[in-house]
């Protein structure tokens, strides 16, 4: 059984301007030990559909299911036993810590609030957990604007980890870190992953640093997963045009002075085109994808994509320099 | 703040070692913070320093101030002492002030950040509830609730409350719903903590700066409400109240213009005093203003 | 320096041991480098390193506690580091432009996008309104915003991000300056607009030839778009070099450890073969560092590298860097 699985999920918002259709009908599972990276750009709808898993986003519809049981349109109450098993890092280390509270208090609540163990274990677990992510001993008695973004990360981390979770959704975990910092906590989050025996989905906007950390690739476009592939797989062979264009916007050495592979603006979720999300931008497009929407279609072991002429793509040859590289 | 949870440090003593040090650096709000502190002092010695009703006549009626060393501000039209009036008004003053303050700053704490917290329905109907509160001006508001109660201290009390508490409630309404989408709300929330946690440990303490400044401004507002009643004539009659006192000496403004000047001077340099002191709090309590980051 | 019209092979830009202080701190320490006609210059650091106040100090636009505390900046016969109030304003917008990271922030959401473009042109060519307008369309033409005679009369948070930074890219050309500078000007960007936006950038910089200076953290954009690059840390510069000997063979251990840590240059890294190359700590250990800036986190570090402020010295063709370590001088040509 998948660890979580996640069904036609839909986040619809409703909005001055009208119906904001920020997760238009997601499917995918993450298995146990497994990370996946989630990648689109802004507007995708990759956070809303994060933090619906964990409902703190409304769900719609559809179904998330953790271990086998069904959590989408619980209460807060009901939710409170799935909030051990998962939990969340957040992309910005100075606004996802209470400036109010002591590192100390902001690590042993989560311990208070589930009732684990006695006042002395759960001091000693705080102790143990501010070692593993590598902060400071004296850190449980500094408030966080005390620490550099690097370590306040780390704070954030050791709070997602404190419950001892299965799953950890991380939003854009590194996105505001210098990059010398970045490496740090990569590094570090990969080594948690086995201490822990941790499921990481992981969502970012940086095909470099999915790739680095991902063992699969959901590759999302305005509410919709286009793309799903094992992470080389998807680096050496991608099969959606989308999922190419990415790849090749990524800045590159290698790709001197090189024309940007998409013209065109991302459409508002709010007003999704016709029939195939992306045709207005696509380079491929024919008249059927302006007219009928492309399902996903499994090409190849574990590789899924949502487009109607992948094939005849495919044999256009690889995305570009970056591609090819291995 | 005395929360009843297992903090090993308030949240007021969270932000103190900074804010304090911002605070010091303030003339003005320190200089008010004096003055407050003396009158203060001043009203709580009252029994002591005239130790006789200020409403009792001790005097030849129209003495100037200066003119017998035994009442420095002099007497009024019935001979009363106006030092004495001063001193017994500023017991009256603070206690309606500060007590109004209490009274509305908890009612607009309560439904202000309850709105702002949950949103939605919740917000829909408490909003209603405060703008039935604000449509009728607010000083008319007040003169109608006095009149239809009896005039009393407390009645004044709860009269000022229930005119000032939309204030509050419109101010923590704004900042609890800033608050709570921020991410260590949502932090919270992923942790499992249930909504008075998060109400009272996660946002409330990152509300209070703007709270503190605003109840200090409100205190001033509340000691004004409470003149004008009494000038009015509708408050008390059995105490003596700075209100009270230039509504009594407003037909000798001519002849003995001091009777209104003393009290008016006393409500003026404290309501300065309550409003630098805001100013202050403000800077101090603003990280941003107050340099040190 | 000298004065007078700059023939074509001198520098566009001299900048000269430029010096940067918030009061008793430096910021930025004895910068020196130049930048030539259509020549994009890549200053590349991580926060703290100074390069965004390099590129506002050449604006004269550093915040009030900032001044600069030495060293000149010779733009055009001018040294921008003493120019008067009156000069400095006819010089902005006109000769040297800039734009910033935010384009949400940046713009004024009251006023249409038209009016904000016709503002610059009325300021520094005194067109007629109607002219201004023309112009103004033309040049949201020019960074290929779509319908631009329609777009003309849109307000800024009707735009998105990409499009917004479009619009500041033309009220910056929109006088043909020979200086650009560009402050992280795609980081607020999705990597397809980001794509876009710098490739626009480029066209503009050879149609116009015009210098640009991109101050940007992103290792990437420097090796695909600038023609050399100055790396900073902590307020110096450490190394300069054309991008492809730099991500080749990086001369100082900052860029080196900077290269090997980040998982997209050189692509591929999983994690499955072992941790990214860290560098250890961060920035703050500069503080107070007598000797090299980098040598609390430096693996190659020395006693001696510790006591005094490594020069830069020649290492190759067209390259300099701060580390006596792992180079042997070669001698001055």
């Amino acid at each position: 059984m998948s660890l979580l699985r996640v069904e036609d999920l839909h986040t619809h918002y409703r909005t001055a301007t009208g119906l904001l259709r920020a997760v238009d009908g997601v499917t995918f599972a993450v298995e146990k030990g497994e990370s996946v990276g989630l990648v689109g750009e802004s507007g995708c709808g990759k956070s809303t559909l994060g933090k619906a898993i964990l409902g703190l986003a409304p769900v719609t519809s559809g179904s998330v299911r953790f271990d086998g049981a069904e959590m989408a349109g619980l209460s807060e109450r009901a939710l409170a036993p799935f909030r051990r098993r998962m939990q969340m890092i957040f992309q910005d280390p100075f606004g996802s810590l209470n400036p109010r509270h002591q590192v100390g208090d902001i690590l042993a609540a989560p311990l208070t609030v589930h009732g684990v163990g006695d006042k002395a274990g759960r001091r000693a677990r705080v102790t143990r957990m501010i070692e593993a992510v590598g902060l400071p001993a004296d850190a449980a008695g500094r408030y966080p604007h005390e620490f550099s973004g690097g370590q306040r990360q780390r704070i954030g981390i050791a709070r997602a980890l404190i419950l001892q979770p299965e799953l950890v959704i991380c939003d854009e975990p590194v996105s505001a870190l210098d990059l010398s910092i970045q490496a740090q906590i990569l590094n570090l989050m990969v080594r948690l992953k086995g201490e822990f025996g941790l499921s990481y989905l992981f969502i970012s906007h940086d095909l470099s640093v999915v790739r680095f950390f991902a063992d699969r690739v959901l590759v999302m476009y305005l509410g919709r997963i286009v793309e799903s592939a094992p992470v080389e797989t998807l680096w050496r062979r991608p099969l959606h045009p989308y999922t190419r264009a990415l790849i090749e916007a990524v800045p590159d050495p290698a790709r001197r002075r090189h024309a940007a592979p998409l013209s065109g603006d991302l459409p508002s979720p709010q007003d999704v085109p016709a029939g195939c999300r992306f045709n207005p931008r696509c380079p491929f497009a024919t008249e059927r994808c302006r007219r009928e929407e492309p399902l996903p279609r499994m090409l190849a072991e574990g590789h899924a994509v949502a487009c109607h002429h992948a094939e005849e793509i495919a044999l256009t040859g690889a995305a570009g320099p970056a591609g090819s590289s291995s | 703040m005395s929360l009843a949870l297992d903090t090993p440090a308030s949240p007021v003593a969270a932000m103190r070692p900074r804010a304090l040090r911002a605070f010091l650096r303030n003339p003005a709000g320190v200089i008010s913070l004096g003055f407050l502190l003396v009158l203060f002092a001043m009203a709580l010695a009252a029994p002591t320093l005239y130790p006789e009703d200020p409403l009792s006549m001790v005097a030849r009626p129209f003495l100037w101030p200066g003119q017998n060393p035994a009442y420095p501000l002099g007497t009024d039209s019935l001979g009363r002492d106006v030092a004495a009036g001063v001193v017994w008004g500023a017991r009256i003053s603070l206690l309606v002030g500060f007590s109004a303050m209490a009274l509305g700053v908890t009612l607009g704490l309560v439904v202000g950040s309850l709105a702002g917290y949950f949103g939605g329905r919740v917000d829909d109907v408490l909003v209603k509830v405060i703008e039935i509160f604000q449509t009728p001006p607010n000083f008319v508001l007040l003169v109608v609730l006095v009149a239809i109660a009896q005039p009393s201290v407390s009645t004044v009390i709860f009269a000022i409350a229930a005119v000032t508490w939309p204030t509050t409630a419109r101010l923590m309404r704004a900042e609890f719903r800033a608050l709570r989408s921020k991410d260590f709300v949502v932090a919270a929330r992923g942790l499992g903590y249930g909504h008075a946690r998060i109400i009272v440990r996660e946002i409330l303490p990152n509300a209070l700066p703007p709270l503190i400044v605003t109840s200090s401004v409100l205190v001033a507002t509340a000691i004004l409400m409470e003149s004008a009643l009494s000038f009015l004539g509708l408050s008390d009659p059995n105490v003596v109240s700075w209100g009270s006192m230039i509504g009594a000496g407003r037909e000798l403004l001519r002849t003995a213009w001091f009777l209104s000047a003393v009290p008016g001077v006393a409500i003026v340099l404290t309501v300065l005093a309550l409003n630098l002191l805001g100013d202050a709090l403000n800077d101090a309590l603003n990280p941003r203003v107050s340099g040190a980051r | 320096m000298k004065a007078g019209p700059v023939d074509a092979s001198s520098p566009l830009l001299d900048v000269r041991d430029l010096t940067i202080a918030f009061g008793d701190t430096v910021r930025v320490r004895d910068l020196s480098f130049s930048v030539r006609e259509a020549e994009t210059v890549a200053i590349v650091g991580e926060s703290g390193s100074g390069k965004s106040l390099t590129g506002l100090a050449l604006m004269r636009l550093l915040p009030r506690s900032a001044r600069i505390a030495g060293g000149a900046m010779a733009f055009m016969g001018r040294d921008l580091a003493v120019i008067d109030e009156p000069e400095l304003r006819r010089l902005r917008g006109r000769e040297i432009a800039m734009i910033f990271q935010e384009p949400m922030t940046s713009l004024n959401p009251v006023l249409t996008i038209g009016a904000q473009i016709a503002e610059v042109v009325t300021l520094h060519e005194g067109l007629s309104r109607s002219a201004a307008r023309r112009r103004a369309i033309e040049l949201l033409d020019r960074v290929r915003v779509p319908d631009p005679a329609r777009r003309v009369d849109d307000y800024p948070h009707r735009l998105s991000g990409g499009m917004r930074q479009r619009v500041m890219i033309a009220m910056a050309v929109a006088c043909g300056p020979r200086l650009l500078i560009a402050d992280e000007p795609t980081t607020a960007l999705d990597v397809t607009i980001q794509a876009q936006v710098l490739d626009l950038l480029d066209g503009l910089r050879r149609d116009l030839s015009m210098g640009l200076i991109l101050v940007t953290h992103d290792l990437g954009v420097v090796g695909q778009w600038a023609d050399r690059v100055v790396v900073m840390y902590a307020g110096t510069k450490v190394e300069e070099a054309p991008p492809g000997p730099v991500f080749a063979d990086p001369r100082h251990p900052y860029t080196a450890g900077l290269l090997a840590a980040s998982p997209r240059v050189g692509g591929g890294r999983s994690y499955r073969s072992g941790p990214l190359p860290e560098i250890p700590g961060n920035i703050a250990s500069a503080v107070d560092e007598a000797g090299c800036s980098f040598a609390p986190r430096c693996p190659h570090a020395i006693a001696s590298c510790r006591l005094a402020r490594p020069p830069l010295v020649r290492v190759g063709e067209d390259r300099v860097a701060a580390c006596p370590v792992v180079n042997v001088a070669e001698p001055a040509p």
